[in-house]
């Protein structure tokens, strides 16, 4: 039973992990009113660009860098087409989707070839903490990860004090609310979303980076398979909050986790039922924790300057 | 909204006149000349419709290596990927419009459209590997997929030791199904009282729903594991390196994600019935009825022993040989649901 | 109506054109490298969408669908609720029409036709009010609501057909339904070609959501509540039940595309039913700017945009990886084709502006 505890926590973390990291980058998008639809095919070509860059440098720092770096500028791309064409933000994300499901798997092929083993690269290595791995039942689950899953926890505050306590904070949540005011006081909207917008891009990069570098070693075609769309309901569902995401991906994580657990239990419930768990889960606790707070008011919206 | 709407307008103006002048200027052969395959000389053109990526070190990439044996028999070749029910009978009247004399449905899942349309083209041959039907010009092949599932599951039964064995499927589809009831039928062979876990992800790319749900398979006391999910069975293996299990992989090049744990691969390589497939149809020869094709035909057969199979002791080796010659030899037969 | 060639009306042609033609551009550079043959390929795009009859017939099946999950997202959008649940309507519709489809043995066929698709209807748009129920009981938003909605009615679907819908006489074990029945596949418009009456419906699908928007009380209390619920409510009008109406229709279109694409084209529930016509029909309804007539072009667009590259592939045998690339940049072209307005680039800017003083001089 102890064991059982420990193996969900530890499923639930690593499953939550990736949405983290995407989420937090996603949640200055968002706040900034951009809806980021394309986060699963940031996501996507960042787990391909991490394994690339890993391979080439043998290095997953420089791995993860290189692949923060093309999701940065696929962003750029968003951005110039949301924030300087303003063409509606759902069909570029779409688009962009689309667009990455071709281009990784097209690249996937040239580079590592088709059905061959997948290449060798350095991943993130599980760093267990002295000490703290040791207390029983959590010790394992929670302190025994890799180093990227830690640094994704302890962002949380961070990212909380820069947009609630800071300048550029402010700016961001300024943007999303009323963009005409922002522009009156000298804050050029256009700068202020498309910086929240590459900011996004890397985060989002980087969690598709723990998919394939972090969970597992190696890209396969499709990978992300639906968690860019579950990021977005994260944001959504954290209220666009930093802590509120953590949790949103928390509860993700949990009913992916007991889904696992009860496939594997042999309980005789057909996987159709166990694969609805964790939405049921979302859809309970989305009703449950109900909430007044409301998307920014300048969402989906594009800016035109007078 | 009305410029918008005026945009939308011309747009589809432009496409749809651009469209016509192409149509009307390169008039298609409507089909080759009914003669065409027997003629001497004329290569034939062989079609592989797929319903998932080349890339799946699986299924699809065992019927695409098929198709490049046909390729080197003198055969001029093209395939589709991904292709889904709703565009299937698109799919298949552009092939038989534009000259192809044979075409492949590499799943049951097309049968049904398949054969409406094969209707359409009586020159052209059509082959459903995993079929049921052969009539007329639609030829069925079916993949011993159970046996597969059998080799795997006593394999497994056979190294799992005091544990469990665990089977890690992808979509609940023909092959997966019989693989996995085989894997049952293989490990209660060895060992009447194994206790056998068994599972679906419902998906064929997520390699992480794959890898925690062999994971949670672990933690319930699993020993052995084998995998049936295309790209997502790496997943599965490298779980179980992590968990430091036993593993039997289900293709090829799927060990070195997991060189401590997979043992050895059950591989069902469906290239070998593409070929042989053509090989009747060049011959002339086509079968009047639907076959199987299985351990004995060579379609499904063992790698080599990897490096992790040295843990293992040469009775358990000769035990794994002589499971597959009498299922080579016909000896042993799996039911399928 | 007749107005002189203004330089305006020039630009409305080179926008779409310029678009085009960029992402044709764009797609040959992609091909070329990939080692391919564009011209070829170019050409097989245009001819698989509209260079024939039968060309023209797959277009419109292909377009059917999107149509009605774009009419489903652009409903809902007048009335202020984003609807990304499309696709598991769409899928809730199929099997609503599959029990009724392969049950009814006897009846004659146009009645059946009609109850199957009013069940399709009924199950896409009950579906849908989950969503308006859980947002007007508990505030749940429906960014989340619909996406978690559509995994469970996929997993739904799944276990339906697995058990008991499961064809249980078919000749495999493959999950699927039994196909529905003769009497109520829908008939074929033109022989030779595959397309089937569900064209019309679409369009009468097209010609309801522009008549209820336009002209009912109903549908101008959705379209002001949104622009603005504020001003909706102080005019008395109750929110909470048109938004239900709102979604209930926005359901039941994408429920009619999931009975049409089973009655007309695939016949059989399976697991991979929808081919992301949900999501694609967003997209539809935004390039349309969801108006009645723009939906039903850019569905057209993208009905192309599949029939067109499925030849493609055949004739230049490139990979489907490729087709997707090339799919984005017409999508994003024709979103982005302000872009292709050279009077916001500076040189431009400057050259008028100097002009123009030039003009006040004289």
């Amino acid at each position: 039973m102890i064991d059982t505890i420990t193996s969900f926590l530890a499923s639930d973390i690593r499953t939550a992990t990736p949405l983290l990291i995407a989420g937090l980058g996603i949640l200055f998008s968002s706040r900034a009113g951009i809806v980021n639809v394309g986060t699963e095919g940031f996501m996507l070509v960042g787990a391909l660009a991490g394994v690339v860059g890993s391979w080439l440098t043998n290095s997953s720092l420089l791995g993860s860098l290189f692949a923060m770096g093309v999701t940065v500028l696929l962003a750029a791309i968003f951005a110039f087409f949301v924030v300087y064409l303003r063409a509606d933000q759902t069909v570029v994300g779409v688009a962009i989707n689309t667009f990455a499901l071709g281009a990784t798997t097209t690249l996937n092929r040239i580079l590592f070839g088709m059905n061959t083993s997948p290449p060798l690269i350095n991943v993130f290595d599980v760093v267990p903490i002295p000490g703290l791995s040791k207390i029983p039942i959590i010790g394992d689950a929670l302190f025994s990860q890799p180093l990227l899953t830690y640094l994704a926890f302890l962002s949380v505050p961070i990212a909380w004090f820069v947009m609630y306590k800071t300048h550029i904070g402010l700016k961001v949540r300024a943007v999303g609310e009323n963009p005409r005011a922002c522009d009156t006081l000298g804050i050029s909207v256009t700068k202020v979303r498309t910086g929240a917008i590459l900011f996004s891009g890397a985060l989002a990069g980087l969690g598709g980076v723990f998919i394939s570098m972090g969970q597992l070693s190696f890209f396969t075609e499709d990978m992300v398979s639906g968690r860019g769309y579950m990021v977005l309901a994260a944001v959504v569902f954290g209220r666009n909050n930093p802590v509120g995401v953590m949790l949103a991906t928390l509860i993700f994580g949990a009913g992916d986790a007991l889904m696992y657990q009860i496939q594997a239990a042999m309980s005789g419930v057909p996987y159709q039922f166990s694969m609805m768990l964790p939405y049921l889960i979302t859809l309970i606790a989305v009703c449950a924790f109900k909430s007044k707070t409301r998307p920014p008011a300048a969402t989906g919206i594009p800016y035109v300057k007078e | 909204m009305k410029k918008t709407l005026n945009l939308s307008v011309l747009i589809l103006i432009v496409l749809m006149s651009i469209g016509m002048a192409l149509g009307c200027s390169s008039k298609q052969p409507k089909t080759s000349d009914p003669s065409g395959s027997e003629a001497p000389g004329t290569k034939h053109k062989v079609a592989l419709i797929l319903s998932g990526p080349v890339s799946d070190m699986s299924w699809n990439a065992t019927a695409y290596n098929g198709l490049k044996e046909i390729e080197k028999l003198g055969a001029e070749i093209a395939y589709q990927e991904n292709v889904d029910n709703s565009s299937l009978a698109d799919v298949i009247n552009n092939y038989a419009t534009g000259g192809y004399d044979l075409i492949f449905l590499s799943t049951n899942g097309y049968e049904d459209i398949g054969l409406k349309e094969a209707k359409n083209y009586p020159d052209v041959t059509f082959f459903i590997i995993n079929g049921a039907t052969t009539v007329d010009n639609v030829i069925s092949v079916q993949v011993a997929d159970e046996q597969q599932g059998f080799l795997m599951g006593a394999i497994s039964a056979l190294v799992a030791g005091e544990g469990q064995v665990g089977f890690v499927g992808g979509m609940e589809i023909t092959p997966i199904i019989n693989g996995s009831a085989g894997f049952e039928a293989g490990a209660k062979h060895v060992n009447e009282s194994i206790a056998i876990n068994s599972a679906m992800t419902g998906s064929m790319t997520d390699v992480n729903a794959a890898k925690e749900t062999a994971k949670a398979m672990v933690g319930k006391g699993v020993t052995a594991i084998s995998p049936m999910a295309d790209n997502a069975s790496l997943g599965v293996l490298e779980a179980a390196e992590e968990a430091g299990i036993f593993a039997v992989a289900s293709g090829l090049n799927q060990e070195t994600v997991a060189p401590k744990a997979v043992i050895i691969a059950v591989v069902k390589d469906t290239a070998i019935a593409y070929k042989a497939a053509y090989q009747d149809y060049i011959s002339g020869n086509l079968p009047k009825e639907t076959k199987k094709m299985g351990a004995t035909e060579g379609v499904v057969f063992l790698s080599d022993w990897y490096e992790a199979a040295s843990a293992l002791n040469q009775e358990t080796k000769d035990a794994v040989k002589a499971l597959y010659d009498d299922m080579a030899a016909g000896k042993i037969t799996v039911e399928i649901p | 109506m007749r107005s002189k060639l203004k330089p305006e009306k020039i630009f409305q042609l080179y926008f779409p054109i310029v678009a085009i033609l960029a992402a044709l551009l764009l797609t040959a550079i992609v091909i070329s490298v990939m080692g391919f043959n564009f011209v070829e390929a170019i050409q097989a795009l245009f001819v698989g969408a509209f260079g024939s009859l039968g060309a023209i017939g797959e277009t419109l099946n292909k377009a059917t669908p999107v149509i009605l999950t774009g009419l489903s997202y652009a409903i809902a959008q007048k009335c202020g609720i984003i609807n990304l649940g499309a696709e598991g309507q769409l899928y809730m519709g199929a099997l609503a029409a599959t029990i009724v489809g392969t049950n009814l043995n006897g009846t004659p066929s146009v009645i059946h036709i009609t109850i199957t698709l009013i069940a399709g209807f009924l199950g896409g748009a009950l579906y849908g009010i989950i969503v308006g129920l859980l947002k007007n009981l508990f505030d749940a938003s429906e960014l989340i609501t619909t996406i978690m909605l559509n995994y469970i009615a996929m997993a739904f679907c799944g276990w339906c057909i697995s058990f008991p819908l499961k064809d249980t006489e078919a000749t495999s074990n493959f999950p699927q339904s039994r196909a529905v029945l003769e009497s109520v596949q829908l008939p074929r418009l033109i022989s030779g070609t595959r397309l089937h009456a569900g064209i019309i419906l679409a369009v009468l699908a097209i010609v309801f959501y522009y008549v209820f928007l336009k002209y009912t009380k109903k549908g101008f209390e959705m379209r002001t509540i949104g622009l603005s619920r504020s001003v909706a409510q102080n005019a008395g009008m109750r929110l909470s039940t048109t938004s239900l109406l709102a979604i209930f229709i926005a359901g039941g279109f994408a429920g009619l595309g999931g009975a049409i694409e089973l009655l007309g084209v695939q016949f059989r529930l399976i697991n991979a039913f929808s081919l992301n016509f949900g999501f694609d029909g967003i997209a539809v309804a935004l390039l349309g700017n969801s108006n009645a007539l723009g939906i039903g072009l850019s569905g057209i667009l993208f009905g192309a945009l599949r029939s067109g590259s499925n030849r493609m592939q055949m004739i230049t045998k490139l990979p489907v990886a490729v087709i997707y690339m090339i799919q984005s940049f017409i999508i994003l072209f024709v979103i982005g084709r302000s872009m292709f307005d050279f009077r916001k680039l500076r040189v431009y800017k400057r050259f008028a502006k100097r002009k123009m003083l030039q003009g006040e001089k004289t």
